[in-house]
């Protein structure tokens, strides 16, 4: 109980770690997203395509394809890299919590009993 | 985007004076964090006046000893930023990969330089004929004059801690800005919010101060007057006014505010559209938006045009009927009696295709 306790206390430190987390999984999921293929034609298929004899391609709407080109991996890896932050936040809060409750006295008290003694 | 960056930087000014005047409550710091979710959203300066005035501010902070707001500033600042990144990672790459080759023949700053920057800020925050920064420098100083005189305690701290991180704030901004791109007008938005407030709080300050009982009113409307001749005469003001002007004219006399070329996909919004591309340009030129209104869109390359022209290959998947539009550039001539020309802009024209044989 202390455990879990002393992590509803560190909240606010805990929402950063997973934010940060989240951020770095957003960002990497947009650098994959940049390195992926083009949906569509590209320069280098009209070069195939003229040096195999083939035709040019079709004409396509351009929203249409501008649209399909979103895979929203930034999301998609945010999600997953807050869910190790709350992993990573857990296992921090573990490890430091006897360390605090050691160097500081007014730790050995909850938020709760805290707020109760002020009132 | 530049009106919603003036915006948010307003807001953020506006978030600061609150810092300085009082002791913050939670809202204040949900309000800042969404303030720079919103600005960095909005344009990638944003991060430099942020950057400018958040310096100030806790420089502040930390010589008033308020280190345990400090670090809730500095915790609020951090979610708005990385929730921002969480929901748009890309600005990250603009602003370290793209805008790095944009900003990579920057000079540095000689004599010549400081002048030139000088001049440009006369011109667009007090106009060409230059009297206004004579008459608010005045105003100024017989503000000093008048506050030494009647120094009181908080009150003149505060209001004069707020003047000087906004007028500190705008000038590193621009500083900043006008190293990276010169002397640019709509790039030194934050300059102008800035200036704004700046000028209003020298004539409010010294308005409050002159102790004339009889004509205080008559001083005060006059103060006010004079401060919207200052800030209306500067060339950024009067652009955007005269553009303010133009839109209601042409709404009131019913013309349209698109020119002809932007006009054409509604005209001819039936049709299918054929570009002709001079380089690899991901946007098309500024025509995307264009594009889209069309049926369908193709592009060719330049090199593809002047090889084959435009021939069967170029307009396969339209089918017979169907009307086309070409844009071509400019250097790029098409037979006139297979193609009618029909607006043309800078740098491209649009031609409708009669047909024919090539």
């Amino acid at each position: 109980m202390n455990y879990i306790r002393f992590l509803w206390d560190k909240k606010y430190v805990g929402l950063l770690i997973v934010l940060v987390c989240a951020c770095l999984g957003s960002v990497r999921g947009a650098w994959k997203e940049s390195g992926e293929p083009f949906i569509g034609v590209t320069e280098m298929d009209l070069a195939d395509m003229e040096n195999a004899g083939a035709g040019a391609p079709e004409m396509t709407g351009v929203i249409a394809l501008a649209a399909e080109q979103n895979r929203w991996l930034n999301f998609d890896y945010a999600f997953h890299y807050a869910g190790r932050g709350v992993v990573c936040y857990c296992v921090l809060a573990a490890a430091y919590m006897p360390l605090h409750q050691r160097y500081f006295k007014s730790a050995q008290q909850s938020s709760y009993e805290k707020r109760k003694k002020n009132t | 985007m530049y009106m919603m960056l003036f915006l948010f930087c307003l807001w953020y000014l506006y978030i600061h004076a609150r810092l300085i005047k009082y002791q913050w409550r939670r809202t204040d710091f949900i309000q800042l964090a969404l303030c720079i979710f919103f600005g960095t959203l909005t344009h990638y300066y944003f991060y430099v006046y942020g950057g400018a005035l958040t310096l100030l501010a806790m420089i502040f902070l930390i010589r008033r000893g308020r280190l345990r707001e400090l670090l809730s500033y500095m915790y609020a600042g951090v979610v708005g930023i990385v929730v921002s990144w969480i929901c748009y990672p890309w600005a990250l790459f603009h602003i370290f990969l793209k805008a790095q080759g944009k900003h990579a023949d920057v000079e540095g700053w000689s004599p010549e330089k400081v002048k030139e920057y000088v001049l440009f800020l006369r011109d667009s925050l007090f106009g060409e004929n230059g009297a206004g920064w004579v008459i608010i420098l005045a105003f100024w100083c017989a503000g000093m004059f008048y506050m030494r005189r009647t120094k009181g305690a908080e009150k003149d701290d505060w209001w004069q801690a707020f003047r000087g991180m906004a007028a500190g704030s705008g000038l590193i901004y621009s500083l900043i800005i006008y190293t990276l791109d010169g002397g640019n007008l709509y790039y030194m938005t934050a300059l102008y919010v800035v200036f704004i407030v700046w000028t209003s709080t020298v004539l409010i300050d010294l308005s409050a101060r002159i102790r004339i009982s009889w004509k205080k009113n008559i001083v005060r409307i006059g103060m006010a007057l004079i401060g919207v001749w200052i800030v209306c005469s500067g060339t950024v003001v009067r652009r955007y006014v005269s553009s303010a002007k133009e839109v209601v004219e042409c709404m009131s006399e019913g013309v349209s505010l698109v020119d002809e070329f932007r006009q054409t996909p509604a005209v001819y919004q039936n049709y299918n559209c054929l570009y002709i591309e001079k380089k690899q340009d991901n946007l098309f030129h500024n025509y995307w938006f264009e594009f889209g209104q069309y049926r369908q869109f193709k592009k060719i390359t330049v090199e593809e045009f002047y090889r084959h022209g435009i021939g069967e290959e170029e307009m396969r998947g339209c089918e017979e009927g169907e009307g086309i539009v070409v844009y071509a550039p400019k250097e790029c001539e098409l037979d006139e009696q297979r193609y009618r020309q029909i607006a043309e802009d800078a740098s491209y024209q649009i031609y409708e295709y009669l047909g024919g044989e090539s």
